[in-house]
């Protein structure tokens, strides 16, 4: 760091506000002449499909198995009396899966035919990025505004529940219970 | 071109074809400003593009994209961030450094720092951040603009086009503005020394 406009760079990036406007104006027309090479932008893809296909949350799996059962939210709440909200939240990786109740739970992944093997890995990859989220909280990526809207929100089932419940469901020991029960259910079943 | 649902079903579902799509609109624009404008390594702004749109793959399916707009705000916060963490890694808050006084500030000279001679005479980055962000704060959005693009290497007429401002005299404003902020930092430095 040798220079001030090194600090100036420093300074624009510790206030966000100001460093956007300037960002955004040289993004939208800025072509550098740096480009990254043929070989290197087939791996980015490459990983990122890769990632996209491993990162797969309940949410995610939710949405593919709904459409492919070509049902809407609406007849799976009727169907498995499941409330609207908590499926939206589920459908958007907003809530700890083992919040919904279990036999209800399996309602659901009967209903669109989901798999345990494939229950399991969505569970916890939303458990992984609910994580992420909660440790990020006071960065950057929760603080966007244009986070879908959900008539419930995370935020109101956390407030809604105590800090010791929230510490006793949201944790890898309590989802590894909720999932060691389900396939229980599933074998009895 | 694509429909934006389409865009965002390819990219939630791992096709390919998404992320080809996403790396033609913003992977090259963000790797030019990463090694052109902010001196990055290649590796380092390659991390950084997978990072950013490996963000977006991960919470896809949890925003209301509602126009292209709104996906590319998404994105540049995204990456600003991503941005911001490798830079203040890269930097030692505790390094410290020795401003040359005032009157030194000639255009030719440019604003290397230099080793302090003494230790009265020297700030930290840390110190010295927080001086510039109040600087900054009483200076006009134009000469603030003009000297974050300058300080990332944006030529005069590049600036012009961006700012929509005349490219008369912006060498002059540019050596004004930051004559201006150093003799804000200098004179509530001597303030606060009293």
């Amino acid at each position: 760091m040798k220079t001030l406009d090194d600090i100036i760079k420093l300074a624009y990036l510790e206030s966000p506000e100001e460093g956007m406007t300037s960002i955004e104006l040289m993004g939208l027309d800025f072509e550098g002449q740096s480009k990254i090479d043929n070989d290197k932008k087939a791996k980015l893809i490459e990983r990122l499909s890769q990632s996209a296909q491993e990162q797969k949350t309940f949410g995610k799996l939710f949405k593919e198995k709904l459409m492919a059962a070509q049902m809407d939210l609406d007849d799976l709440s009727t169907t498995i009396k499941v409330s609207l909200d908590k499926l939206e939240m589920l459908l958007q990786d907003r809530v700890y899966v083992n919040r919904i109740p279990i036999k209800l739970f399996m309602k659901l992944t009967h209903t669109l035919g989901i798999t345990i093997k494939e229950v399991e890995e969505g569970v916890w990859n939303t458990f992984s990025l609910l994580k992420e989220e909660a440790r990020s909280e006071s960065g950057f990526v929760s603080g966007v505004t244009f986070r879908k809207s959900s008539s419930t929100s995370r935020k109101h089932v956390s407030t809604s529940s105590s800090v010791n419940e929230e510490n006793l469901i949201e944790t890898e020991h309590a989802t590894q219970k909720y999932l060691n029960r389900l396939q229980e259910l599933d074998g009895d079943g | 071109m694509k429909e934006l649902k389409n865009i965002i079903g390819l990219i939630e579902s791992g096709h390919k074809e998404g992320f080809e799509w996403l790396f033609e609109q913003y992977g090259q624009k963000f790797f030019g400003i990463a090694v052109d404008k902010w001196s990055f390594s290649e590796d380092e702004a390659y991390d950084m593009i997978y990072k950013t749109f490996n963000a977006l793959n991960k919470n896809v399916g949890r925003y209301e994209f509602e126009s292209f707009k709104h996906l590319e705000n998404f994105l540049f916060k995204v990456f600003l961030n991503n941005l911001r963490e490798l830079y203040r890694s890269k930097t030692n808050f505790e390094e410290k450094i020795f401003i040359r006084s005032f009157s030194d500030l000639e255009e030719d000279i440019v604003e290397n720092f230099s080793q302090p001679e003494s230790e009265e005479e020297a700030f930290t980055i840390n110190e010295l951040l927080e001086q510039l962000l109040v600087a900054l704060d009483k200076l006009s959005v134009e000469e603030k603009d003009l000297l974050l693009l300058r300080a990332q290497n944006f030529s005069y007429q590049e600036i012009t086009n961006y700012l929509g401002i005349k490219s008369d005299n912006l060498k002059v404003k540019h050596l004004r503005a930051k004559n201006k902020l150093f003799k804000i930092i200098t004179d509530n430095s001597e303030k606060s020394n009293i």
